[in-house]
């Protein structure tokens, strides 16, 4: 069939069934590296306000690799450099899932540092002179505190990892820009094809605020701060 | 004084903070039972020394004993060797602490505040808990803001249940870091009758406080304080009427008027 002849509804329903299924890998790569990355994040901010100073260390060098070098040379290098160099070889979805997640740990390390940090010192020093253990005090006083005002900062960088999955597409992984350059390419109808990704990309984000703002209502009228 | 039983005993204690040598050799002994009461002008050293008792600060140098215990803190070799960590939370949960800024965990409720400790440290049974904070609660005078959050009361409330908080570990001692001043003046007093009724009860204070009122009335044993050294002490009937020592005197003279 000419595609050249159908109009812009016509074209649409043709290539959006192959853009959702696009799509669902761009969201699998959103929840599953955004999985990983908030709790290898969570243990990376632990590390980084150790009062053991190798673990501090680790952190911070950590955070100064993944934050230093571009995302998609990280994804380059897990993908064509990682074979040879530690005869690891991963497909295309796995290693972007590497990739993003550890890249994203790197983020979410130092939104997770700042949440604790604002934590005024008094709430340590309180639970610590009840006898209460540091991680115990940790996990139950300090941690706890964070959630609410850490929640703005977590969407604003999973927003940015949603986005960043585009990135994937370099190696050759079919997620929704995969898909859509490809479609594109084919018909030489860009614009209909980039109009369509750009509002499933789009989706994606604003399903992600409106989950957040439901959490963020519901852990402000539980009380308390 | 009220029993010979010596239950802490400070020797030689020094703590520098970088170059600012803040404490410079305190030898204290407080009895059982006994309320010391704290005085001194600020940057001299009285909060950091109560601090070091339960060390929420690590002493530079010397030693802190309770109940014949050293606290935090091992000598060996003529060194000081910090404990484990399980043995220092057993120790600091003998030593209640009250802060200036109540330092109530704002994301629990009153009573749980006063649960969190007891189950996590004690882990004593939820019921057996809940029975004593209710009591506590009581005694403090907040029966009726048991499910209440900290935000909600008004700071000399905040401070009680922060009383009560401490009480829940059934301490030896009790250690009051300026536990009125971050209060509104009309306040203080519902706090100052709650640490009276402790004083009734036998309970062994050692208070840090500009209240002279206070010091006046219920201290066993009044501690002068300045430049980090200990300037002269004794009960408080010679101290606010007889200081021994001009400084002493110069600053009672500022506080009284």
């Amino acid at each position: 069939m000419d595609t050249a002849e159908l109009n812009f509804w016509q074209f649409s329903m043709q290539i959006i069934p192959r853009l959702v299924v696009g799509m669902k890998i761009t969201l699998e790569l959103t929840v599953i590296s955004g999985f990983f990355g908030l709790l290898l994040g969570m243990f990376g901010a632990l590390f980084r306000i150790s009062p053991f100073k190798p673990l501090r260390m680790l952190a911070t060098v950590y955070i100064t690799l993944f934050r230093g070098t571009p995302l998609l040379l990280q994804i380059l290098f897990i993908y064509f450099a990682l074979p040879p160099l530690l005869d690891l070889r991963l497909d295309a979805f796995p290693a972007g899932v590497l990739a993003l997640s550890l890249n994203a740990a790197a983020y979410f390390t130092e939104i997770f540092r700042a949440g604790i940090e604002s934590i005024p010192k008094g709430q340590m020093e309180a639970a610590r002179a009840l006898g209460i253990s540091y991680r115990t005090a940790m996990r139950r006083v300090i941690i706890p505190q964070t959630y609410k005002r850490l929640i703005p900062p977590i969407v604003n960088e999973l927003a940015a990892l949603s986005k960043d999955t585009s990135l994937v597409s370099v190696v050759a992984l079919s997620e929704l820009l995969y898909v859509t350059q490809r479609i594109g390419a084919t018909y030489l109808r860009p614009w209909e094809v980039y109009f369509w990704a750009a509002l499933g990309y789009l989706f994606v984000v604003v399903l992600l605020t409106f989950v957040a703002s439901t959490l963020e209502t519901r852990l402000s009228t539980k009380g308390g701060h | 004084m009220k029993n010979s039983t010596v239950i802490m005993e400070i020797a030689n204690l020094h703590k520098s903070f970088g170059q600012n040598h803040v404490l410079k050799g305190i030898d204290l002994s407080v009895h059982q039972g006994e309320v010391v009461v704290v005085i001194g002008p600020s940057g001299s050293g009285k909060s950091t020394l109560l601090r070091c008792v339960n060390y929420l600060e690590t002493p530079t140098q010397g030693t802190i004993a309770f109940q014949g215990e050293m606290i935090g803190a091992n000598l060996v070799d003529n060194k000081l060797k910090p404990v484990a960590e399980k043995i220092l939370n057993e120790q600091r949960a003998k030593i209640g602490m009250v802060f200036q800024q109540f330092n109530l965990f704002p994301h629990l409720t009153v009573i749980q505040n006063l649960l969190e400790a007891p189950l996590q440290v004690k882990r004593i049974a939820r019921e057996e808990a809940r029975a004593l904070a209710l009591k506590l609660l009581e005694r403090v005078g907040l029966s009726d803001k048991v499910n209440a959050y900290p935000k909600s009361l008004s700071g000399g409330q905040q401070q009680r249940v922060a009383i009560a908080r401490a009480l829940a570990m059934n301490p030896q001692m009790m250690l009051f870091d300026e536990a009125t001043s971050a209060l509104d003046p009309e306040l203080v007093g519902e706090v100052l009758k709650v640490m009276k009724d402790l004083v009734k009860e036998g309970m062994t204070m050692m208070v840090v406080t500009h209240e002279m009122g206070f010091a006046r009335e219920v201290a066993d044993r009044v501690v002068f304080m300045d430049g980090g050294r200990i300037i002269e002490q004794g009960p408080p009937s010679e101290i606010f009427k007889n200081p021994k020592e001009a400084r002493t005197n110069e600053f009672l003279k500022v506080v009284l008027n």
